[in-house]
């Protein structure tokens, strides 16, 4: 895809979120739910379609363009772009790269069209994100598997048709041992349990996952048994990629409101952006931001190289999440009492932009992650 | 200078400590900061009724109004309430702004109206200050007391005003004389909230409370008797009360340290033991404890310092110490910051803390105090 071509494709998202959404996020963010119609809205114009083929129902977009058009979007809400990376990356990947046909067929293509959506769950109460130490087992009777356990924050629990989730037959084999399945919503003895009122993420429906004696049949293997862990790590770097994308969305929101802000507010018979200290932050806001803009795309092309990414994608989800923070957090100082207000889209861009620092491991970790590596790849050079 | 305590501040101590550990504090009595919510009142409101049994209400004002405390003995009270986590007084405002700005300006028939019933809590009081174009540059008021008969009819809107939704009383400040320099023909009146033409509409902070409120004010009439102070002096009692907001925040300091300590405890029950966090947290430790020093500085100054830009520094390290407490927790809790019960108290701190270097003069404002009042740089 060229550039005018993405330069095009970003407009219509544009358009779409501040004509359509813009004027209601404060309310169904309040409501802690994502408008159905908003979302079919986005299916219209396939912004589910991401990096899935196009042969399954996909928009066989790069990887450039996938965090362009989602940073686009978290300019008026993130929790959307979240909605557009599930297909490509934590629910979809996985069903693309080990599904079958009929897998493929059932679940991935809706998906990608925005018909269906889909939850994914990997996080324990106890285990947190490491895979291999699950406590969510599963036991083989006949053609059926009978899987019991529980997950936790796992996303998309009141709209999701299904869920891609795991469960290890013997937690002794570690990674060996965790086998990925795709269970429908509507499998008796799942159940969902919402959290309410979250720090951020709001519109979100994050929460338990429960599996109690859930049964299924050999069609809801996903992949191999025993091949859970590949599973899981396909789409950790797609996913991080597309944080990361969504944080410079927030981060931008930020720095358009408060430039507005700038122009409009007077105080001491000066607008507020003749001053200097208000002058420092716009500046080093639009520095950062831009920085992070930048670190995401060359983290797009090196994924768009097929190449793993692993210290690019920390470095950009760090950096982009860090700079959100910083910009929520200046945003909300230049608008005075108007950001600590409710009224204002400030106020939920603080609250969220601290959950950016924490969600899909955590900054501390990826700063361990880049370091190591780093570290590692000087060792083997020397 | 010295610091140590003298044998009457160590007597004050000692039989606060006493009552302290014997008091019964009120069922659901929480440290709700400066301004209760409507449903901390009943709780607020019999804390209060204990301190006043215990000679422990009003210690700021001079008597015979209040105790009559001297500054040391106002920090003493402050550091061992915060150290228990209790609130000083029922509202802030009332106590510590309406009452010491009635008793400096008030008339007679004012402070007999007004002062016992706020010791008592009785009666609330709101301040109705910042407008949606005056709130770091307040002077920039625009609401107006026309003159009327003998009285005026105050028509504007006002904002941020916490505690406006239950207040009984509101100290507003209303130009008076429209043609006048700015920071004149503004005068200071005692309003009550309950007035035909007063209009208060909550709003909702990023923290879900409501606290704030926008009063809009329609032709409301008042009269001579309500005026505090001179007529078009409102300034002077706008300054002796921003100065008085400042002077007490140094007492945040102990609330800060016992927080970092609980910050501690979190990282120790995680097995979080590495030189980033106890890098972060010594320096935060050391900041805290310059906050303490020098808020005694200030205090064993004596006088009035009420009006001192020097205080700026008070309200800018205090209010940007409670956010980054709050960030360090924020860092160590991970997801369970962002739900469930063991982050919900440091939730609360982290989003009302944004608040603090907002409210009251911004950061940016109090620097520029600093930097043009206190160390004279070039404008």
């Amino acid at each position: 895809m060229n550039d005018s071509e993405r330069e095009a494709m970003r407009m219509v998202v544009r358009d779409f979120a501040e004509r359509e959404v813009a004027p209601r996020v404060r309310e169904y963010d309040h409501e802690e739910r994502l408008p159905r119609d908003i979302l079919d809205g986005m299916a219209r114009l396939d912004l589910f379609g991401g990096l899935v083929p196009q042969t399954w129902g996909g928009a066989g977009m790069d990887h450039v363009t996938f965090a362009m058009l989602i940073e686009e979007i978290s300019r008026v809400d993130h929790c959307l772009g979240v909605l557009m990376s599930m297909p490509s990356a934590l629910v979809g990947a996985g069903i693309l790269k080990f599904g079958t046909e009929q897998q493929r067929k059932q679940w991935l293509a809706p998906l990608a069209r925005g018909d269906i959506f889909g939850g994914a769950g990997v996080t324990e109460p106890q285990s947190g994100s490491d895979v291999a130490g699950m406590e969510t087992t599963y036991t083989r009777e006949g053609d059926e598997f009978v899987i019991r356990g529980a997950k936790t924050w796992i996303s998309n629990l009141d709209i999701a048709s299904f869920f891609v989730t795991f469960a290890t037959r013997d937690r002794a084999e570690r990674h060996a041992g965790v086998t990925a399945f795709i269970i429908p919503r509507d499998t008796p003895g799942l159940s969902v349990h919402p959290f309410k009122n979250k720090l951020g993420f709001r519109p979100i429906s994050t929460g338990e996952l429960v599996l109690d004696d859930v049964r299924v049949g050999a069609e809801a293997l996903l992949g191999e048994e025993g091949g859970g862990f590949q599973v899981a790590m396909t789409a950790v770097e797609k996913g991080r990629l597309a944080v990361a994308a969504r944080a410079v969305g927030g981060a931008q929101l930020c720095l358009d409101n408060s430039l507005r802000y700038a122009e409009e507010r007077v105080v001491f018979g000066n607008k507020i952006g003749d001053y200097q200290l208000i002058q420092k932050k716009l500046a080093d806001m639009a520095t950062e931001i831009q920085a992070a803009r930048l670190l995401v795309q060359h983290c797009a092309r090196t994924l768009d190289t097929g190449a793993r990414g692993r210290v690019e994608t920390s470095m950009a989800k760090m950096y982009a999440s860090d700079v959100f923070q910083r910009a929520a957090t200046e945003a909300v100082q230049i608008h005075g009492a108007y950001g600590v207000s409710d009224e204002f889209p400030l106020a939920r861009a603080y609250r969220d932009a601290k959950v950016f620092q924490i969600v899909e491991g955590t900054n501390e970790i990826h700063r361990v992650v880049i370091s190591r590596e780093l570290v590692r790849r000087a060792g083997g050079a020397s | 200078m010295d610091l140590r305590l003298t044998p009457a501040e160590q007597d004050f101590r000692s039989r606060l400590e006493d009552w302290l550990t014997q008091v019964e504090v009120p069922a659901g009595l929480r440290d709700y900061g400066s301004t209760p919510t409507r449903e901390d009142l009943d709780a607020g409101r019999a804390w209060q009724r204990r301190l006043v049994e215990g000679g422990w209400a009003a210690l700021s004002w001079p008597s015979p109004f209040g105790a009559g405390a001297t500054p040391s003995e106002q920090a003493l009270f402050a550091e061992a309430l915060a150290r228990r986590g209790l609130p000083r007084q029922l509202s802030f405002v009332s106590m510590e702004l309406a009452g010491p700005i009635i008793i400096a300006y008030g008339s007679a028939s004012q402070r007999e109206a007004f002062l016992e019933p706020i010791r008592r809590g009785e009666q609330i009081w709101c301040q109705l200050f910042s407008e949606p174009g005056a709130g770091s540059d307040l002077a920039s008021l625009s609401t107006r007391a026309r003159a009327a008969g003998d009285g005026w009819l105050v028509s504007g809107q006002k904002v941020w005003t916490s505690g406006a939704h239950y207040a009984d009383y509101g100290l507003l400040l209303a130009r008076t004389e429209p043609l006048a320099d700015r920071h004149r023909g503004i005068t200071c009146f005692a309003v009550p909230m309950g007035t035909a033409g007063v209009t208060v509409r909550p709003v909702k902070q990023m923290d879900g409370e409501s606290k704030f409120n926008e009063v809009f004010l329609d032709d409301v009439a008042v009269g001579p008797g309500d005026v505090l102070g001179e007529l078009g002096r409102g300034w002077e009692v706008a300054l002796s009360v921003l100065g008085r907001e400042r002077r007490m925040l140094g007492s945040l300091a102990i609330g800060l340290g016992a927080a970092l300590t609980e910050v501690r405890r979190e990282a120790e029950r995680r097995r979080l033991d590495d030189a980033v966090f106890r890098a972060r947290w010594a320096s935060l430790w050391g900041r805290v404890q310059l906050l303490r020093w020098t808020w005694f500085r200030f205090l064993s100054d004596r006088g009035d310092s009420a009006a001192d830009p020097r205080m700026s520094v008070l309200k800018l390290t205090s209010s940007e110490l409670q956010q980054e407490v709050a960030r360090l927790a924020a860092d160590i809790l991970g997801l369970d910051f962002v739900y469930g019960d063991a982050g919900a108290r440091w939730r609360r701190v982290f989003l009302a803390g944004h608040g603090a270097t907002i409210a009251g003069g911004t950061s940016e404002i109090q620097r520029n105090i600093l930097g043009e009042r206190v160390l004279r740089l070039p404008r």
